[in-house]
C-alpha cells in the first residue's frame, strides 16, 4: 500500500526492491511497473538501447547500472514519476536519486529493478526537467548513471542558425544571439 | 567517538522526523501501528544516513546518531556505509597547497568542514612547486602566445626558446597579421582597408573532481578560426585564428560602411592543431557577433554563451587543442585530422570510432563541459592513430575484464590525466556524476591471479599515474618519469613492436611494461616493481625484451 504525504508531493519511495511496495516478489509485477509510463520518457546513458550498441565499442566509463524515468499524468498538473534503476552486476547497496530525493537500497542481483517513486505538481503552463540517477561502488570509488524526463510545458528550442560556407568549402551552422 | 549520542524513536516519530527534514519518505507496505516508543525497531538503512551533516545509524537496534562537524568531517556514503568522513585526510590534501595540473590545490574550513579546494591558476600561469614552499601560480610567458603567435596593434610577438619576442611590424614598412595556417601571426604588406581585432572568449563550466559542474566561467578560445562575414550574401572576407591568449586580428576590404560581422567557428585548420567540432550534419559550430559598419580600426571582443548551445562545442575544441599539443610537442607525432560531433540534445551516446569522437549532449548526460570524457576518447583516437590497440570494444565500468579492453580504457582515462597533469577523472550527469582519483585510489590485481588475469581499467590508469607522475609531490618517488615518458610508449613500442607471446593476445599492461623497461632501462626495475608488484599486486614476469630484471 502507498501512502500519500500532505504537502510534500511523495507518492513513494520503495525501500528494497520493486515488489516490496507491493508486498510481494512477483518479478513479473516489476516488469510490468517498469513499461507502465504515461507522457515523455527518457532514457540515456551508456547502458540504455540504442545507445548502448554505439557507446559499447569506444565508449567512456560507466556505471554498471541501466537507468530510466517513467512518467504518468494524473491529472491536475501533476505526474508520477518512477525512477528504475536495474544494476548489470551484483552489488552491495544502490543509491538512488530522484528529483532530489535520496534512497539507498542494499544488496540488489544484477537484474533486480530498484525503483522509487515521487509525485510531481507542475504550475498551469509549467515546464521541468526531471532528474533520476543511481549510484553504486565499482572498485574503491562511486559511479553513477542518470536519466531525465521532461514533464509539461517543451523546453526551450534551440537557437536558431543559419548556413555560412567557409572558404575551404565546408560549411559553419552559424548562431548568433 | 566524538560528537556521538544514542536516541531511541517509534516508527511514527521517524516519519515525523523525516517529514520534519523535508525528506518525504512514506513507509512501503502496511500503515504503521501505533507502538510503545522503546518498542519499535530502528528503522535507518543499514547503511546508515546522511541528516545534514549529522551520521544516523542503528546499532544493536538503537538510533546512534554522530555530527560530523564535531571533527571537520562531512556525512558521506563510503565502502561501509554512511559516516563522518575527513574529505582532505582523505584526499591527502593538506593547508599547505600542491600542484593538480595547472590547479592549486589545498585544504580549508568552510561551514566548519574541511574541504579540498581547487584554484585554477590564471591564464598565462602554471603551477609550480619549489622544493620545500608551497605550491603557487607563476608566469608562463608563453602559454597566452601559442604556436601561431599574437598581434599587439602592429607589434608582432612570438615565442622563441621559451621567450616572447617582440618585433615591430612598422621597422620594415609592413603591419601586423595573420599571415596564413602556416605562418600564423606575422609582419605581412600592409594593403587591407579595414582591420578588427578582438578577444573570444567561451562560457566554460569547470568538472569538479567530485563529478558536479562549476558555475559558468569564460575562458579564452585558444585556436578557434575567427572570420569576417559580409552580412549581405554571408561571404566570408578574411579568416584567421585565435592565438592562445584568445584575441585576434583581421585585416580585411570591402564597401567602407559595408554591414559586417565577426564569426568564430568551433575548429582549427592550422596544422599543428587540426579539429573540427561538428553537428551531426556534419556542419561545423559557429557563433557570430552583432553587426558593425566596416571601418578602418574596430575592436570587436566576442563571448559565446552557454545560452547560445554553443558554449560547450568551444569547450571541445579548447580540450582537443590541448591533447594534439601533447601529440605534438609530447610524442613528437604528426597530429591527423580529429572530428568531433557533439550538439546539444544529442543523445547518440559518447564514444570513438574512426578518428572522430561522439559526445552526447542530452539533458542526463551531456559530454560537453566534461573535459576528462572528451580528452579520454582522444585517448582512443591516440591509440588508433599513433599507438595499437586491440580492444574488442564492450561495456566497461572499472570491474576487472579483458585485459586488452581494461588496457585501452585504462590508457586512455590516463591520457586525460596526462595531458590535464592531473589523477582526475570527471563525469557529470544530471544526478551529480561521479569522479575518480587514480592517485589516492588503489585497485590491486587478483592475488595468485596469471599474468593473463582480467584486470580493471582502473588499475592500469592507476599503474600509469604512478610511473609518470615525478617531480614535486610524487608519492612514489623510486621511479622519477614524466607523463610524456609514459605516453611515448604507445608510438615508440607499441605501435611497431613484434609483441610478446606472454597473458593475452593483443596489446595489455604487459605489453606497455615490456615497452617501457625498453624506454626506461633495467635500471627502472626496482621502481617499476614498486608500482606494479607491490602496489597494484600485477604478477608482471619482468623478462621482456629489455631483458631480465634483476
Amino acid at each position: 500500500m502507498q501512502r500519500m504525504i500532505r504537502g510534500w508531493g511523495v507518492v513513494a519511495l520503495c525501500v528494497g526492491a520493486i515488489s516490496a511496495c507491493h508486498g510481494d516478489h512477483q518479478r513479473g509485477r516489476a516488469d510490468r511497473t517498469a513499461t507502465r509510463g504515461h507522457g515523455p520518457t527518457m532514457a540515456s546513458g551508456p547502458g540504455s538501447g540504442l545507445t548502448r550498441e554505439r557507446v559499447s565499442r569506444w565508449g567512456k566509463p560507466s556505471a554498471p547500472v541501466d537507468v530510466r524515468l517513467d512518467t504518468r499524468a494524473v491529472g491536475g498538473g501533476a505526474y508520477d514519476v518512477t525512477l528504475i534503476a536495474t544494476p548489470r552486476r551484483d552489488v552491495g547497496a544502490l543509491e538512488l536519486d530522484l528529483d532530489g530525493r535520496t534512497l539507498v537500497v542494499g544488496p540488489t542481483r544484477a537484474g533486480e529493478p530498484r525503483t522509487m517513486t515521487t509525485r510531481v505538481v507542475l504550475d498551469a503552463d509549467g515546464g521541468r526537467e526531471i532528474a533520476g540517477s543511481a549510484g553504486m561502488e565499482v572498485g574503491r570509488h562511486r559511479r553513477r548513471a542518470a536519466a531525465s524526463a521532461r514533464l509539461g510545458a517543451a523546453a526551450k528550442p534551440a537557437p536558431r542558425y543559419r548556413i555560412v560556407r567557409l572558404p575551404d568549402g565546408s560549411e559553419a551552422a552559424e548562431v548568433r544571439p | 567517538m566524538t560528537g556521538t549520542k544514542l536516541t531511541t524513536t517509534t516508527a511514527a516519530v521517524a516519519i515525523a522526523a523525516l517529514l520534519g527534514l523535508g525528506l518525504g519518505l512514506a513507509a512501503c507496505g502496511d500503515d504503521p501501528a501505533p507502538s510503545e516508543p522503546d518498542a519499535a525497531p530502528c528503522t535507518i538503512p543499514v547503511d546508515g544516513e546522511c541528516r545534514g551533516n549529522v551520521v544516523a545509524r542503528c546499532v544493536a537496534d538503537a538510533e546512534v546518531t554522530e555530527d560530523c562537524t564535531a571533527t571537520q568531517a562531512t556525512c558521506t556514503r563510503g565502502a561501509a556505509g554512511f559516516a563522518c568522513v575527513d574529505e582532505c585526510a582523505q584526499a591527502g590534501v593538506t593547508e599547505i597547497a600542491t600542484c593538480a595540473g595547472d590547479n592549486l590545490t589545498s585544504c580549508a574550513t568552510v561551514g566548519g568542514r574541511h574541504v579540498v579546494v581547487t584554484d585554477a591558476c590564471q591564464v598565462g600561469q602554471t603551477c609550480a612547486q619549489p622544493t620545500g614552499q608551497p605550491a603557487a601560480c607563476t608566469v608562463d610567458l608563453c602559454a597566452p602566445i601559442g604556436p601561431l603567435g599574437l598581434c599587439n596593434d602592429d607589434m608582432l610577438v612570438r615565442c622563441s626558446d621559451g621567450a616572447p619576442a617582440v618585433t615591430d611590424c612598422t621597422a620594415t614598412n609592413q603591419v601586423c597579421g595573420y599571415g596564413g595556417d602556416a605562418a600564423g601571426y606575422a609582419c605581412v604588406a600592409p594593403g587591407a582597408a579595414f582591420v578588427v581585432t578582438g578577444t573570444v572568449r567561451y562560457e566554460d563550466r569547470p568538472p569538479l573532481t567530485s563529478g558536479a559542474l562549476a558555475a559558468i566561467t569564460p575562458v579564452v578560445a585558444r585556436g578557434a578560426e575567427v572570420t569576417v562575414v559580409l552580412d549581405q550574401g554571408s561571404t566570408v572576407l578574411a579568416t584567421a585564428h585565435t592565438s592562445d591568449d584568445g584575441s585576434y586580428t583581421l585585416r580585411y576590404d570591402t564597401t567602407a560602411g559595408a554591414m559586417v560581422h565577426v564569426m568564430v567557428t568551433a575548429r582549427s585548420t592550422v596544422a599543428l592543431r587540426p579539429i573540427r567540432v561538428q553537428r551531426a550534419q556534419n556542419q561545423v559550430h559557429a557563433f557570430g557577433g552583432p553587426s558593425f559598419a566596416a571601418a578602418a580600426i574596430v575592436e570587436h571582443d566576442l563571448l559565446v554563451t552557454d545560452a547560445s548551445a554553443l558554449s560547450e562545442a568551444f569547450n571541445i575544441l579548447d580540450q582537443a587543442v590541448s591533447a594534439m599539443d601533447t601529440i605534438r610537442d609530447d610524442l613528437g607525432a604528426t597530429p591527423v585530422m580529429l572530428t568531433a560531433r557533439w550538439s546539444r540534445g544529442s543523445n547518440q551516446g559518447t564514444y570513438y570510432s574512426n578518428r572522430s569522437i561522439v559526445l552526447l549532449g542530452s539533458t542526463s548526460d551531456d559530454d560537453g563541459y566534461d573535459d576528462t570524457v572528451i580528452l579520454h576518447e582522444i585517448g582512443h583516437f591516440v591509440e588508433d592513430t599513433i599507438g595499437r590497440s586491440d580492444s574488442p570494444g564492450g561495456s566497461h565500468d572499472g570491474s576487472p575484464t579483458d585485459p586488452t579492453l581494461a588496457w585501452s580504457e585504462g590508457f586512455s582515462t590516463y591520457f586525460n590525466m596526462a595531458v590535464r597533469g592531473a589523477p582526475h577523472y570527471m563525469d557529470s550527469n544530471s544526478g551529480g556524476g561521479w569522479g575518480y582519483n587514480a592517485d589516492t585510489s588503489l585497485t590491486r590485481a587478483m592475488a595468485g591471479g596469471a599474468i593473463g588475469q582480467d584486470v580493471s581499467e582502473d588499475m592500469v590508469s592507476e599503474c600509469l599515474w604512478d610511473l609518470g607522475d615525478g617531480g614535486s609531490g610524487d608519492d612514489d618517488p623510486a621511479i622519477s618519469a614524466s607523463h610524456a615518458d609514459v605516453l611515448r610508449v604507445a608510438p615508440a613500442y607499441l605501435a611497431t613492436a613484434t609483441l610478446r607471446s606472454v597473458g593475452v593476445s593483443g596489446v595489455d599492461l604487459v605489453d606497455f611494461l615490456d615497452g617501457w623497461l625498453v624506454a626506461e632501462g633495467l635500471a627502472s626495475c626496482t621502481g617499476t616493481r614498486g608500482v606494479i608488484t607491490t602496489t597494484h599486486a600485477f604478477p608482471y614476469d619482468y623478462a621482456g625484451p629489455a631483458g631480465a630484471c634483476p
